[in-house]
């Protein structure tokens, strides 16, 4: 496949997304969202067939041309395409293609298709261009495109009162992101001189980390950085925005808050990773933020009875464990989970679509006990997503190795910030706990779902049962629960004889799978998962003894303004720290500016009207008065202009 | 009396020109007032010849300005009385008092 | 006498006759008056184009002036008809005197401010600046007049604006025909 074909790569989501924008509402559904899947489809094919120019370390690169040129600044639109880039350019696009036709059967009685579709296949394009860019600058045009389709699809039902704010929030955040970012990304230019990241990686894995100074430019480059990535990937304390995103619809939440877009911090840190290998401090800080996303992610998942908010801190959490690798500076295992949780984090969110549609939009879990079973695709995308979720099962569970690796990796990295060390091993132990949580939560949800006395929504309307109407939501499921099941098949590593090595050096660009642990070195964390997931599912399955533990639990003293109810205060916090002095602050320059505007205006109005009174004189009427005037600027200039 | 030289010429021009300015702004008829320009434009010419006479001796430039300045006058006046004929027509009275009150509309 | 005395001498006379002329055109209380007066300014001015060695110039202020120029003012002053009562400077039945008075007085009082420090310095410009160079042959007349306009027409911007400037004569007779005719079946005042 020649270079120039990398081009095309973004532009057929943007040509059809440009397509749909201008003409989309036109079309009938059916139309709309077939020209969207062809827009994604031809991405994913011409993707398909870089394989061969990627294969064995190489890479293809395509420059479409300089962008900026001065003596001090050079960038150029370049596109590169290396495996790392290869294998995303197959997640997004392939995983965008998919979540793009399930969305034709679910979207099908929207008003705003066209909108819809058009915003999706932007986000594609920019998604793409994100991941082919091969400077910071370049890469950065795609990190805004994803956040501005973020907004619009989060926003999609504009119309409810509640649904702006949530986007407005994940804007802002992520525009705080930003700024972060590009001050980095000048921190990082002023001390490598260049915006390329494979020369940066390459610049900085050749420096050791005693030579770095930790208050040089790259040093502060790099933690700036970091925060644009913690803002765009949902890390405390900028993980505000990803439960509230949840307002979109779900496939938007499956693509964007779960697959692609809150992996992009990942994929940019992870790229960028022989720079953080050399800072241990800010690795450190890495880790707290991503031990406090995988706290509260994981807590906070319990207690929730949304079935997509309970996904949402599941990708949390998650989101967390992938930072927790990048800490432990191990980027292999942060995208071998990337990879690992996209594949059943999205067949749960779909799953959930599915739900929610058969459910005529319910949402609460309480309401949607025993509803599986009347769904039998959607019954087998939970179970195969749960348990790749909780990673209970060694190559069933697509979750299982990819965790493993991350904590493995963990175990070999200690914490080190300031005078605070933590040692790898205590930090294994305490993900450990944590994700003993997921199986809680995980299960506590498929619980409900397969509950043995149906909710309201289970009992269908007007007589007939729940089920499951769309094609293409059954046909995509279906596609996603055989990739389901075969990550982990494609994931395993050579301490369980699995071919891991092949997909890990894909998705590393060559780089060798580590041993991973020995299966008695795994089997302790497994057995504890499988009985707990397997009491919470008998609880939470069983009526009668869910309603037990729940009134148990309610005896708890648990005032609402707890830390549960309030997401740990963080919202609490942001609003009296940082929004309400900024209100504050508008409302006192509004003022100012009204009153020195007013005044202002009110002065030379009246300057205005005092002077016209004046000269009004001169019009008159009179003729002689005319020509008096007339006269008297002859004179003037006679007198006053002699020798010219 | 007087000598025959430039400043005393020049000097008559800028009389002549400052009693037509007079007449200007004093008169009270229309057709009057444009007569004071006559006045007035005749002096100006007199300074034309008058500065060609002394200072340009070569060529007759004065003399050609001289001749621009009667064809301007000459329109002028035709439009002028034109102008003042109409509005005697329509109004009956020449005076300048009855054209300032010309944006007050009929009578 | 010598020539320059007589030049002199004729100068001053003429300008005196000029000035008083002018002056009576000004304040005359009959239109018709002030016309023929004026006409009457014409003949002095006449004669000193001719001693400033114009005399097609003079020639012409008497037949474009005088001749036509003034002839149509005639017609016009015949035609409006004005009585001369109510052309009185302050003579008007229902006019204001002290008004009128304090008008004249006021247009006195501002030539005068502003036309004596003109006088005075065109007179000091006057006196310093030198003499041009001296007339040749045939200055001023109309062979000479009309060599300086015609010749090289196609390069003399004299010749075109000369033509332009008949031209805007036609224009300004054709202006004023068009707009001061009469037609019945028009309203009142447009042509």
């Amino acid at each position: 496949m020649p270079p120039v074909a990398l081009a095309l790569l973004p532009v057929f989501p943007a040509a059809t997304a440009l397509i749909l924008a201008l003409f989309g509402r036109r079309f009938n559904h059916t139309l709309v969202g077939l020209v969207a899947c062809v827009g994604v489809a031809l991405s994913f094919l011409v993707g398909v067939g870089f394989v061969s120019s990627v294969s064995g370390g190489a890479e293809s690169t395509y420059v479409l041309g300089s962008w900026l040129s001065t003596n001090v600044v050079s960038a150029s639109l370049a596109l590169r395409l290396d495996s790392v880039a290869f294998a995303m350019v197959m997640l997004v696009s392939g995983f965008g293609f998919l979540i793009t036709l399930y969305s034709i059967g679910y979207m099908h009685d929207d008003s705003e298709v066209a909108r819809f579709f058009a915003s999706l296949n932007l986000f594609v394009a920019s998604m793409l261009i994100l991941v082919l860019a091969d400077n910071l600058l370049l890469i950065f045009l795609g990190w805004e495109g994803v956040g501005v389709c973020s907004y619009l699809l989060i926003g999609h039902y504009w119309k409810d009162q509640a649904v702006p704010l949530a986007a407005y929030r994940a804007f802002f955040t992520n525009r705080i992101g930003d700024l972060l970012f590009l001050l980095g990304v000048a921190f990082l230019f002023a001390h490598f001189g260049t915006f390329e990241m494979h020369a940066i990686a390459t610049k900085a894995a050749g420096l050791s980390a005693e030579s770095v100074d930790g208050n040089s430019l790259a040093a502060w480059g790099a933690l700036l950085i970091l925060g644009g990535a913690f803002a765009k990937s949902a890390q405390a304390p900028l993980h505000v925005w990803l439960p509230d995103a949840m307002a979109g619809p779900t496939p938007v939440s499956a693509l964007i808050h779960a697959a692609t877009m809150v992996t992009a911090g990942v994929y940019l840190v992870a790229r960028l990773s022989p720079l953080y290998a050399l800072f241990p401090q800010i690795r450190g800080v890495i880790y707290i933020c991503a031990l406090l996303t995988l706290v509260i992610g994981a807590v906070l998942a319990v207690v929730q009875f949304d079935i997509k908010k309970i996904l949402a801190y599941s990708t949390l959490s998650n989101l967390g464990l992938m930072f927790l690798a990048l800490a432990a500076d191990s980027p292999g295992a942060a995208r071998l989970h990337l990879f690992g949780h996209a594949a059943f984090k999205a067949l749960l969110f779909l799953g959930a679509g599915s739900v929610i549609l058969a459910a005529h939009h319910e949402q609460d879990v309480r309401k949607l006990a025993g509803v599986l079973k009347h769904l039998p695709i959607t019954r087998a995308a939970f179970w195969i997503g749960c348990i790749g979720g909780v990673g209970l099962v060694p190559f069933l569970a697509a979750g299982f190795f990819s965790k493993e690796m991350v904590l493995e990796a963990v175990a070999e990295s200690p914490l080190t910030l300031g005078s605070l060390v933590v040692s790898g091993e205590t930090l294994k132990w305490i993900i450990t706990a944590v994700e003993v949580l997921s199986a809680v939560y995980m299960f506590r949800l498929l619980g409900y779902l397969e509950s043995n006395v149906p909710g309201e929504a289970a009992k269908g309307r007007h007589g007939h049962a729940p089920h499951e109407d769309s094609l293409t939501v059954k046909l995509v499921l279906g596609i996603l629960c055989v990739v389901g099941l075969g990550f982990g098949f494609i994931s395993a590593p050579a301490s369980f004889g699995g071919s891991g090595s092949g997909f890990f050096a894909m998705i590393n660009g060559g780089e060798q799978m580590p041993e991973g642990p020995s299966f008695l070195h795994a089997l302790p964390a497994a057995i504890v998962a499988l009985i707990v997931s397997t009491l919470t599912f008998r609880v939470f399955s069983n009526a009668s003894k869910r309603k037990a533990l729940l009134r148990r639990l309610a005896n708890f003293p648990q005032s609402s303004g707890g830390p549960l109810a309030t997401k740990f205060f963080f919202d609490v916090v942001y609003e009296a720290a940082l929004f309400a002095p900024l209100r504050a602050l508008g409302r006192f320059c509004a003022s100012v500016v009204e009153s020195v505007a007013e005044g202002g205006f009110e002065l030379l109005g009246g300057a205005g009207q005092v002077g016209s009174a004046l000269l009004r004189r001169v019009m008159n009427g009179k003729i002689q008065h005319y020509a008096a005037v007339l006269l008297a600027a002859v004179f003037l200039m006679l007198l006053l202009l002699p020798g010219r | 009396m007087f000598d025959f030289n430039l400043a005393n010429c020049l000097t008559l021009s800028v009389i002549v020109f400052l009693v037509g300015c007079y007449g200007l702004l004093t008169r009270r008829s229309l057709v009057m007032i444009l007569l004071s320009i006559e006045v007035v434009l005749n002096g100006v010419n007199f300074s034309l010849i008058s500065f060609n006479h002394f200072l340009w001796g070569t060529r007759e430039f004065g003399h050609y300005l001289y001749m621009l300045s009667i064809g301007v006058a000459a329109a002028e006046a035709a439009i002028g009385l034109g102008m003042a004929i109409v509005f005697f027509r329509n109004y009956r009275d020449i005076s300048r008092e009855r054209a300032s009150r010309l944006s007050e509309g009929e009578s | 006498m010598s020539e320059l005395a007589l030049n002199n001498g004729l100068f001053s006379a003429s300008a005196t006759l000029i000035v008083l002329f002018s002056l009576l055109v000004v304040l005359a209380r009959n239109p018709v008056r002030s016309t023929l007066l004026l006409i009457m300014s014409f003949l002095p001015t006449s004669l000193i184009y001719v001693m400033l060695k114009a005399p097609f110039v003079g020639i012409l202020q008497i037949l474009v002036y005088a001749g036509a120029i003034m002839m149509l003012f005639t017609f016009v002053v015949m035609m409006v008809n004005p009585r001369p009562e109510e052309n009185e400077l302050g003579h008007l039945p229902g006019a204001d005197p002290a008004g009128t008075r304090r008008i004249e007085l006021n247009v006195l009082g501002g030539l005068a401010i502003a036309g004596i420090p003109l006088i005075i310095m065109v007179r000091s410009a006057a006196a310093n600046l030198p003499l041009g160079p001296e007339h040749p042959s045939e200055f001023g007349e109309l062979s000479s007049i009309s060599k300086l306009i015609f010749e090289n027409p196609m390069e003399n911007p004299l010749t075109v604006s000369f033509e332009l400037i008949s031209f805007l004569v036609l224009v300004g007779i054709i202006a004023a025909i068009n707009f001061s005719r009469r037609d019945p079946s028009h309203k009142k005042g447009t042509p």
